[in-house]
């Protein structure tokens, strides 16, 4: 029953069945201790009944012997009084009360009475229940004198009932029974004092056991009375300090918090260490984080560096006015992705910086992610190739065109004369030199301008050099009728050079010299070798370079508009590989010209 | 010289091209006349009459579609028939070229001379009727 | 002696003579403030510098850390021997992209 009580905890379990039990043993106890002085009681009073019939049976002899029946009644009563009888009795021979301690009695005859028999020696007696109902027991036992029975004496005594034993009894109960009691109260209260703490303790464990799910724990200190307590005390307080350090977070969530946090900042040094530069703008348009490099490329000083919160668009329209124009202005892509170009005016130069931007739906973010990126060089590479190509296949297409001209000229007309037949065929022979040439210089400059193809220097004779050079060139000014003058020092010592490209190089400006050179002109190669520097200069006296082009002269494809100079065919890509092959030995070519007087092209080459 | 011959102006800055479009012309009747650049060339279309201008597109200082427009602008040249010979890659602008400046025809280069006489024919008759 | 050259986009700074502590600053100066704003593209022609010292490695070295803060780059380009091993040796190399050549040390910005 205990057992099973849903509000009781253990301890006060122990406690309530040690009570049960102890109460029950008393109870047992004093019931055992009642019976036995009961029964007790009913036998000593037994006992001196028959004691006592013995002794007063003898004094009444004795009376009787010296008085007669005189002084019978006195000691009947004396008996009485003093055996604390019922009644005594002396029956005469005729069946008539002679003495009686009830006086009416006296004289009347004896009545016979009912009841269990009971025997002790010659002792006689009766148990009967009399009108009261009081249970007696009487003793009877013959009076003789002299030999002669006179008579029987009989004496009752009341049979203790239960009451009687109780109330006897009752005078004692306070010391017997109380004590006991006492004593087991006392237990109770000690071993409900050792099962308290622990009562506590179990109290909060089954609060808690019952709380729904997701309820904070709330549990408290005890007061501090055994290692249990104290160990308690210390959970709690475990328990709460982890909680006050995040407020309502589990220890899990804090962990996450704080790895996410320390992420965060890897990530944002991550962002601010790209070489693009990184934005991000809320919906209105203001910057929420601005990297770094979003600074350098907009060149913006300390002064009025990139603010968080002002409007990235109006900065980027101040910066590059020409994406004024671009969709990401247009409020229709505003949701599109969208990238585009602008020039920023810079201090020194010009930059041109892709902007593109990107909408950014996240679910705590929402607006624009922007990437800008320098593509200045790009750009200028682009232009570049596009001139270049568009150069080339000019370059290109005019032989072509002419080869086929004459070539279908030559298929189809009946009417040409052989002579005009071998110049049509020389002409072809001509463009198609040309257009080797000019392919074969197109791969050179290209190639040197990757960086591909480098000076393999090589221990040359000079003079060796000088002579290949001049038996290429002779032919062209023999032609011509030009002045061809060659000063060369005296003592040409062997340097080291890439022959082939160096004689290229000498070949093409005399060339040019020669072609450039009205007949009947001057050509001069003047050479000047020290230990430190070659120098050679080739003067012409020919249509000469006016002052706008001089400085383009060394570009790439590029040709005079001189009608005089655009007579004669010519790649535009000579020089410019001249350049390049005097830039791979660590040199420079320079020009002096005047327009119609004439050019001068100085070689300098540093030597070691 | 055949004064009713048709006059053929021819311009290209390849001085070799020039002469054979003109050694094609003149071995088909006409009577040429070349000039290396635009400006020379319309120099000498406003002091005499031709009847076909023939020219090249990419040249130096001016373009031959600056030409057409400088000739169009002019009264006797408002109906003469031009020839534009073009480098691949304009092709992308020429039908806008060739409705804005009325132009009849256009070469890419390279192409066949015989092609070039047999058109400039074609022109002329089409122009009397 | 410094002189520089834009090539483009990029500006090519040519030294001449040993670079030590005489003219170290004067390199850097030139670098942070002597050229087109935005961001740095900067190549450095080596080609006529025969030694450097210790100042110089530190001017280097300060010299890319301020360009890595605007997000450019400085690439070095025609070294010497000398000065390339100095840098190896040093570890300060380490830092730089090295071409053989000024012309594909600025076409490297292509990319």
């Amino acid at each position: 029953m205990f057992g099973n009580h849903p509000n009781l905890g253990f301890p006060r379990k122990v406690v309530a069945c040690y009570l049960l039990f102890c109460l029950v043993a008393v109870c047992w106890l004093s019931l055992g201790l009642l019976w036995i002085s009961h029964e007790v009681l009913s036998s000593q009073s037994a006992n001196s009944c028959l004691s006592r019939l013995g002794k007063t049976a003898a004094a009444i002899e004795i009376s009787h012997l010296r008085h007669g029946t005189d002084e019978l009644q006195h000691l009947l009563e004396q008996a009485q009084t003093e055996g604390g009888l019922a009644y005594a009795s002396i029956i005469g021979v005729d069946g008539a009360y002679l003495a009686h301690t009830d006086p009416n009695q006296i004289g009347t005859s004896v009545a016979p009475t009912t009841g269990s028999l009971l025997r002790w020696g010659s002792v006689s007696g009766i148990r009967f229940f009399d009108q009261q109902g009081q249970a007696l027991q009487e003793y009877q036992v013959p009076l003789i004198v002299n030999s002669e029975q006179i008579g029987s004496l009989r004496i009752a005594v009341v049979e203790p009932s239960l009451e009687f034993t109780l109330a006897k009894v009752a005078q004692y109960t306070p010391v017997a029974v109380l004590v006991p009691l006492a004593l087991v109260v006392l237990g109770a209260l000690v071993l409900s004092r050792l099962t308290g703490t622990v009562a506590e303790i179990e109290d909060q464990l089954r609060e808690t056991a019952v709380l729904p799910p997701g309820v904070e724990i709330s549990l408290t200190n005890l007061k501090a009375r055994s290692g249990a307590t104290l160990g308690w005390n210390r959970i709690v307080e475990t328990i709460d300090k982890f909680r006050s350090r995040s407020g309502h977070a589990s220890l899990n969530e804090r962990l996450t918090e704080a790895i996410a946090s320390r992420r965060q900042k890897e990530l944002v040094e991550i962002l601010q260490n790209l070489s693009d530069g990184v934005a991000v703008t809320d919906t209105e348009g203001r910057i929420t984080f601005a990297n770094r490099a979003i600074e350098a490329l907009l060149d913006a000083n300390s002064d009025d560096g990139i603010l968080e919160g002002s409007a990235f668009g109006d900065r980027l329209i101040h910066d590059l006015p020409e994406l004024a124009q671009c969709p990401l202005f247009d409020p229709d892509w505003v949701n599109r992705p969208t990238v585009s170009e602008g020039r920023r005016h810079g201090t020194n130069s010009d930059r041109v910086l892709r902007v593109s931007r990107q909408p950014l739906v996240a679910e705590r973010l929402k607006g624009h992610v922007w990437s800008l990126r320098d593509v200045t060089q790009q750009k200028l590479a682009d232009k570049m190739r596009d001139q270049f190509i568009d150069t080339a296949t000019h370059e290109l297409r005019t032989p072509l065109s002419n080869i086929k001209a004459y070539a279908e000229m030559l298929a189809t007309c009946d009417r040409i004369e052989l002579e005009q037949q071998k110049e049509f065929c020389n002409i072809i022979n001509s463009e198609v030199t040309r257009l080797a040439r000019f392919v074969d210089d197109l791969l050179s400059i290209s190639s040197m301008e990757v960086g591909s193809l480098s000076a393999e220097r090589q221990k040359v004779e000079t003079a060796r050099l000088f002579d290949e050079v001049l038996a290429k060139v002779q032919p062209m000014m023999q032609k011509k009728d030009i002045q061809f003058e060659v000063r060369l020092p005296e003592k040409m010592r062997d340097l080291t050079l890439d022959k082939e490209k160096m004689v290229a190089v000498l070949v093409n400006l005399l060339g040019n010299a020669a072609k450039y050179t009205p007949a009947g002109g001057h050509v001069a190669l003047k050479v000047k070798l020290d230990d430190k520097l070659l120098q050679i200069a080739v003067e012409d006296t020919g249509v000469g370079i006016n002052a706008e082009e001089l400085p383009l002269v060394f570009e790439k494809f590029f040709r005079s508009s001189d009608a005089r100079v655009q007579a004669e065919t010519g790649t535009g890509l000579g020089l410019s590989l001249a350049r390049e092959v005097v830039r791979m030995h660590g040199g420079d070519i320079t020009v002096e010209s005047q327009l119609d007087k004439g050019s001068t092209f100085l070689v300098s080459i540093p030597l070691e | 010289m055949n004064p009713t011959a048709k006059r053929i102006l021819i311009v290209d800055d390849n001085v070799a091209l020039a002469r054979v479009i003109q050694f094609a012309m003149d071995g088909a009747g006409f009577e040429t006349v070349t000039a290396c650049n635009a400006r020379i060339a319309f120099d000498l279309a406003t002091q005499s009459h031709f009847d076909v201008v023939i020219t090249d597109q990419q040249m130096p200082v001016m373009t031959g579609v600056v030409l057409c427009r400088k000739l169009r602008d002019l009264p006797e040249y408002q109906n003469c028939p031009i020839i534009l010979l073009t480098a691949k890659g304009l092709e992308l602008e020429l039908p806008r070229l060739q409705h804005e400046l009325d132009i009849d025809a256009t070469f890419s280069k390279p192409f066949s001379p015989s092609a070039l006489v047999k058109t400039v024919n074609e022109l002329l008759a089409a122009a009397v009727s | 002696m410094l002189n520089v050259e834009p090539q483009g986009a990029v500006d090519v700074v040519r030294l001449s003579g040993p670079l030590n502590h005489e003219n170290a600053d004067q390199l850097v100066e030139t670098v942070q403030s002597g050229l087109a704003g935005g961001q740095p593209m900067v190549v450095l022609d080596m080609s006529d510098v025969p030694l450097m010292d210790s100042a110089a490695l530190d001017a280097l070295l300060d010299i890319h850390d301020w360009t890595l803060l605007k997000g450019g780059v400085v690439k070095l380009a025609s070294l010497t021997p000398l000065c390339g091993d100095v840098l190896r040796v040093t570890g300060v190399g380490g830092h730089f992209q090295m071409y053989k050549d000024v012309k594909v040390a600025v076409g490297s910005f292509v990319q």
